[in-house]
């Protein structure tokens, strides 16, 4: 013997939308078929506890007298600040959207530059006065104004800007280039 | 409508349902239309654009269903017509951001069921007496019968008023406003098994009571 309807089971049986093999069971059993029954008759008795009586005719102008009045200080039309803080927001949020694509927009500052290793060493190994070429440059420099140094020195900025707007074949170069000049002076 | 049961019979609003046309933009002319021949839809246009009156009308359309609606909460008049009162309010508000996706018949039936949702969870009815809620009509069938089945309908009502509020809910929003399990599980927050178990303790409980009546 199969088992027994469960309650949802038997609600299901009550508006016929049981399985087949449990509708079998409860048309086969005892207990299940008049559980259904009795939950039926019920259901009658529900269904027609619901006719309301009718109220007094006089209810209905009541009614809506009484509805006038509590919605007298209603506006059927909304308030401008509620009809129009959607559009606002939707024009806000496409603002922050375009101000966002535009920031991703710009180019990311360039990567820091490899660290160059030093290239000499050459300034321990030599000491500074027995260096004639630092004893060229100290001849030639005693020479020249202050207005000559500024014309002929690229600006520190400059300079900067150069050095890191190189590829880095061009800054390798740059590096083995120095490392050669130094070398020389060894 | 939704309900598939043979033996759950519509006591209801199918027929009040019935006769919605379809919308028109009532906008263009909402204050010149006459309120009495639109439809429920151009009404809620003329609503929207300022007309109170076309309110009014939806009212005197809609009133009877929501009193019945809330009676079967309420248990009784008085706080049926109570209860009718705040669904109106609350759909006056409502109404101003209605975008006509439903017929505004079913709308306001939901508003309706929201309201008595929320007082059942408050308040216990009170079922009136039978005295009240009797309307013996001597040209129907016979008049003995009919104070016989009155006496019934009303112990049934007051079972039902006494049932826990989950298996009330339930058993009125299935029997009475036709929603499938599955609607009513949405409205009250649980699975469709635990809304059958309800339904069935609601109805088991209501034998029980019944049986001790004569």
């Amino acid at each position: 013997m199969t088992k027994h309807l469960s309650p949802a089971e038997t609600i299901d049986a009550l508006e016929g939308t049981l399985a087949a093999d449990r509708a079998a069971h409860a048309d086969a059993c005892g207990t299940c078929g008049a559980q259904i029954e009795e939950l039926r008759a019920v259901m009658r008795d529900v269904v027609e506890a619901g006719a309301v009586p009718e109220p007094s005719p006089l209810m209905w102008d009541v009614l809506q007298h009484r509805i006038r009045a509590a919605t007298a200080a209603e506006s059927p039309v909304l308030p401008l600040w509620r009809r129009s803080w959607k559009p606002a927001v939707a024009l806000g949020a496409i603002a922050a959207t375009a101000l966002l694509a535009a920031l991703l927009r710009t180019p990311a500052p360039p990567a820091p530059a490899p660290a160059i290793e030093p290239a000499v060493t050459v300034a321990a190994a030599v000491p500074v006065e027995e260096d004639y070429a630092w004893d060229l440059v100290v001849n030639l420099a005693a020479n020249l104004s202050h207005d000559d140094v500024h014309d002929l020195a690229p600006s520190g900025v400059a300079s900067a800007v150069l050095v890191e707007n190189m590829t880095p074949r061009e800054r390798e170069a740059l590096v083995k280039l120095i490392q050669r000049e130094m070398g020389g002076l060894e | 409508m939704r309900v598939g049961a043979d033996s759950v019979v519509a006591v209801g609003w199918k027929s009040w349902d019935v006769g919605m046309t379809t919308a028109k933009d009532a906008s263009e002319s909402s204050a010149a239309i006459d309120l009495e021949a639109s439809d429920d839809r151009a009404l809620v246009s003329a609503f929207q654009a300022g007309r109170r009156e076309a309110f009014d009308e939806l009212v005197r359309r809609h009133q009877r269903h929501i009193f019945q609606l809330c009676y079967r909460y309420a248990g009784n008049q008085e706080d049926a017509a109570d209860l009718a009162q705040d669904v109106f309010v609350r759909a006056f508000k409502g109404l101003r951001n209605f975008k006509g996706e439903s017929a505004v018949a079913t709308w306001l039936h939901r508003v309706g069921v929201n309201a008595c949702l929320n007082r059942i969870a408050i308040k216990r009815p009170i079922v009136e007496p039978i005295e009240a809620a009797q309307h013996v009509d001597a040209q129907a069938r016979d008049p003995l019968d009919e104070v016989v089945r009155g006496e019934r309908a009303a112990a049934v009502r007051a079972a039902i008023a006494r049932l826990p509020p989950k298996q009330r809910a339930t058993l009125m929003l299935r029997v009475y406003d036709e929603l499938s399990h599955d609607e009513i599980a949405k409205i009250l927050g649980s699975s469709v098994g635990a809304v059958k178990a309800n339904f069935f303790h609601a109805l088991g409980n209501l034998r029980r009571v019944m049986k001790t009546k004569p």
